[in-house]
C-alpha cells in the first residue's frame, strides 16, 4: 500500500473526516480573522506614522518659509534644510542643499512626481533591509487671489520606519499565536461534535446487526429532531414492518401446520375402523366371487397406505410443532439394525457390514425408523445388493446405506429429503407416503446428527448418517 | 473535499504569517504641500483712484508684525499710491494675538492717526495678506486695537478672498 493509500484509509473514517474538517474550518477562520485584524491594524499604524511625518515636515517648512528670501539663495536652502532636520535635500533649479545618509532613497519617480503635483507626496522605500519613508514636498506660493503655484523649491526628507515595521511584525506574530491557540479549541469542538454525530450512527449499526441476526424486536431510541433522528425513526418503522410481515408469515405457516395436524388426527379414528373392516374383508376374500376379489384386495391395500400416510403426517406434525422428544437409551447398534432388518424380512436382501458390537446412547425407536426408511428406499428405488455399514469412533456413530442401482442425479440428491419429493415424476404413485425421507432427516436432526445423500464409488446411491454416539450425555 | 479544505487552511495560515508587513510602496499622496514663500512682503496702499493696491517690500514674506510696521513706516515720496494708515517709528515688535479665527493686532498708534476709513482696510488687508500667504485660512479675520480710541470689530479685507 502506498503512503497516500495508507493516509486515505486512515482518514477514511467518519470521525477523522469530521475532525479534520472542523480543524480546517477553525484554523482558516482564526487565521483569517487574526490576519485581517493584524493587517488593518498594521496598515493603520503605518498610515498614521506617515501622516505624522508628512504633517511635521509640512508645518516646519510652512513656518520657516516666510522668513526666507524668494528667489532663494544657497544660504536660504541650507537654512530650510537644517530646519527640516534629519537626512534632507532641498533643491531650487540648479541650487541644491543636501545632508544626511540615506538620500539615495529619494527615487527619480518621486522627484518627477513632486515637480508635477501641488501636493505633498510620500513613498516607502526599502534598501539594505531598512524601511524608510521619503517625503517629497513642493513649497508653494500662495498668491493674493488665493491661488497656489509651485515656487520651484522642493524639499525631500527621509525618515526611518524601522520602529513601525517592528510594531507591525509584532502584531503579525501575535496574530499567528492567536490563530495557533484556536487549533486545540477546534480539535476539542470537533471531538465533541464527532461524538454527538457518531453515537447515533454506532447505535444504528448495532441495531441493524441485531436485526440481521434475527432479533426483529431491535429498535432505536430517536434523539432530537435532526436527520439522524429521522433515520432512526425510519429504521424503527422498517423494523416494525418487517416484524409484522414475518410474524404474519409465521402465524400463517403455524396455522397451516396445525390444520394438517388436526386433519390427520381427525382422519385417524375413522381410518382405524376402515383398516379393521378391510382386514375382515381380506379374511373373507377367499370366499368371494372371483370378480369381486380384485377390488376388495385393492380397497384393503389402499386403506393400509392411507393409514400409513396419516401416521407419517402425524409424525411430521410433531416435528413441526416441536413436540417430538428424544428418549435416549443404551443401544447396541449392530443388534438393533439386525432386529430392524429381521422384523421387516429384509435380512436375506441386505448385507450388514459391522465389524463388531457398537454401543451408543440414542433413541432406539427413531434409529429403527431411520434404518428402515433408508433400507426400504434403497430396496425400492435402487438395486441389490444393498449394504448397511456401521462404524463408530469416540464421538460419532456412522450408518451408511449403499445400493447398486443407477445412483442419484445431482438435482435429486439436493431434494431427496424434501417432503413429497418424487424423484421419478413419470411414476405418479409409489408405495411410500412421500414423507419417509423427510421423517428420516428430522429424526437424525433431532439427535443432533447429519445426513447426506450422494453416490458411492463403483456402486449406486449412498446415504450417509452420522449420529452422536452419546446423545444427551457427556462422553 | 478534505484535501481542498487542507490546502485552503494552509494557504490561509501562510498568508497570515507572511502578510501585512509594512513593505515598500509607490508614490502616495501625503496631504497639503507647504507654502509661505513670496517675493516680498505685501503692503497695501491706496492709489489715485482710491483703490487698494498691494506693493511688495523686501525679498521675503516676513511676518504680520513686520508687514504692519512696513506699512506704518511707509514714506510717500512724490506721486504714486499713498498710505492713510498713519505712521509710527516704533521699533518694538507689535503684539499679535490669535484667538480662534480672529487675529488681534495691537497698533502703536491712536485711532485718530488713521486718516481715512480706507486706512483701516490697508492695515487689515496687509495683515491678512501675510497671513494667507503664510498658509493661513482665508476665513480668518483681523481686529485692530489702538493706543487710544475704540477697537475695530473683526474684519475681512475687501480685496482678498474671504473663504
Amino acid at each position: 500500500m502506498t503512503a497516500l493509500g495508507r493516509a486515505r484509509a486512515l482518514l477514511g473514517g467518519l470521525r477523522p473526516r469530521l475532525i479534520l474538517a472542523f480543524v480546517a474550518v477553525g484554523a482558516i477562520a482564526a487565521a483569517a480573522a487574526a490576519w485581517a485584524s493584524a493587517a488593518s491594524a498594521g496598515s493603520a499604524l503605518v498610515e498614521q506614522t506617515q501622516r505624522q511625518f508628512a504633517g511635521e515636515i509640512e508645518r516646519t517648512v510652512t513656518a520657516t518659509a516666510p522668513g526666507l528670501p524668494y528667489p532663494p539663495d544657497q544660504a536660504a536652502l541650507d537654512r530650510l534644510r537644517v530646519t527640516v532636520g534629519g537626512p534632507a535635500l532641498v533643491t531650487y533649479g540648479a541650487l541644491r542643499s543636501a545632508s544626511g545618509p540615506g538620500l539615495a532613497a529619494v527615487s527619480p519617480e518621486l522627484r518627477a512626481a513632486t515637480g508635477e503635483t501641488g501636493r505633498l507626496l510620500v513613498q516607502r522605500v526599502e534598501s539594505d533591509g531598512v524601511l524608510r519613508l521619503v517625503v517629497g514636498a513642493p513649497v508653494m506660493i500662495t498668491d493674493l487671489n488665493g491661488q497656489r503655484r509651485p515656487s520651484g523649491v522642493e524639499v525631500y526628507a527621509v525618515r526611518d520606519l524601522s520602529a513601525v515595521r517592528e510594531q507591525v511584525d509584532a502584531l503579525t506574530a501575535n496574530a499567528s499565536r492567536t490563530s495557533a491557540l484556536a487549533l486545540p479549541i477546534a480539535v476539542l469542538l470537533a471531538l465533541l461534535a464527532a461524538r454527538g454525530v457518531l453515537r447515533p450512527v454506532r447505535d444504528l449499526r448495532a441495531a441493524a446487526r441485531r436485526l440481521g441476526g434475527g432479533d426483529l424486536g431491535a429498535r432505536l431510541r430517536p434523539r432530537g429532531s435532526d436527520e439522524l433522528a429521522e433515520l432512526a425513526a425510519t429504521f424503527n418503522e422498517t423494523a416494525a414492518s418487517l416484524e409484522r410481515s414475518v410474524g404474519e408469515l409465521a402465524r400463517m405457516e403455524a396455522d397451516a401446520r396445525r390444520f394438517v395436524a388436526d386433519v390427520s388426527h381427525e382422519l385417524r379414528t375413522p381410518l382405524t375402523t376402515l383398516t379393521a373392516v378391510a382386514e375382515v374383508l381380506e379374511a373373507e376374500a377367499g370366499r368371494m366371487p372371483s370378480d369381486a376379489r380384485e377390488p376388495a384386495r385393492l380397497a384393503v391395500e389402499e386403506s393400509r397406505k392411507l393409514a400409513r400416510l396419516v401416521e407419517d403426517l402425524i409424525e411430521v406434525s410433531r416435528f413441526d410443532a416441536g413436540v417430538a422428544t428424544l428418549r435416549p437409551e443404551e443401544v447396541e447398534l449392530r443388534a438393533a439394525v439386525r432386529d430392524c432388518l429381521r422384523s421387516r424380512g429384509w435380512l436375506d436382501q441386505v448385507e450388514l457390514d459391522a465389524p463388531g458390537e457398537l454401543r451408543a446412547v440414542l433413541d432406539r425407536r427413531r434409529l429403527d425408523v431411520v434404518t428402515a426408511n433408508l433400507v426400504g428406499n434403497a430396496l425400492s428405488h435402487g438395486a441389490p445388493p444393498v449394504v448397511v455399514r456401521l462404524r463408530g469412533d469416540d464421538t460419532w456413530a456412522y450408518l451408511d446405506v449403499v445400493d447398486h442401482g443407477p445412483g442419484l442425479p445431482d438435482d435429486v440428491a439436493a431434494h431427496v429429503f424434501d417432503r413429497f419429493y418424487k424423484a421419478d415424476t413419470a411414476r405418479g404413485r409409489s408405495n411410500g407416503s412421500g414423507l419417509g425421507m423427510a421423517i428420516t432427516a428430522e429424526n437424525v436432526k433431532l439427535h443432533g446428527g447429519t445426513i447426506g445423500a450422494g453416490n458411492a464409488d463403483g456402486a449406486g446411491a449412498h446415504f450417509a448418517v452420522r449420529l452422536p454416539r452419546w446423545t444427551g450425555e457427556q462422553p | 473535499m478534505i484535501r481542498g479544505a487542507l490546502v485552503a487552511a494552509l494557504t490561509a495560515a501562510a498568508l497570515g504569517l507572511a502578510g501585512c508587513g509594512a513593505g515598500p510602496s509607490g508614490v502616495l499622496d501625503g496631504g497639503e504641500a507647504p507654502t509661505g514663500l513670496a517675493p516680498g512682503t505685501p503692503v497695501y496702499l491706496v492709489d489715485d483712484a482710491g483703490s487698494l493696491v498691494a506693493r511688495r517690500r523686501g525679498d521675503r514674506l516676513s511676518t504680520i508684525g513686520q508687514a504692519i510696521k512696513m506699512l506704518l513706516t511707509a514714506s510717500e515720496p512724490g506721486p504714486g499710491p499713498r498710505s492713510y494708515a498713519g505712521t509710527s517709528e516704533v521699533a518694538l515688535e507689535l503684539p499679535i494675538a490669535t484667538t480662534g479665527d480672529v487675529i488681534t493686532v495691537g497698533l502703536p498708534i491712536d485711532r485718530d492717526d488713521v486718516r481715512r476709513e480706507i486706512g483701516i482696510d490697508q492695515l487689515v488687508c496687509t495683515a491678512l495678506a501675510v497671513h494667507q500667504q503664510s498658509g493661513g485660512s482665508p476665513a480668518t479675520r483681523v481686529r485692530l486695537t489702538f493706543v487710544h480710541g475704540r477697537d475695530t470689530g473683526p474684519r475681512h479685507c475687501p480685496v482678498l478672498p474671504a473663504s
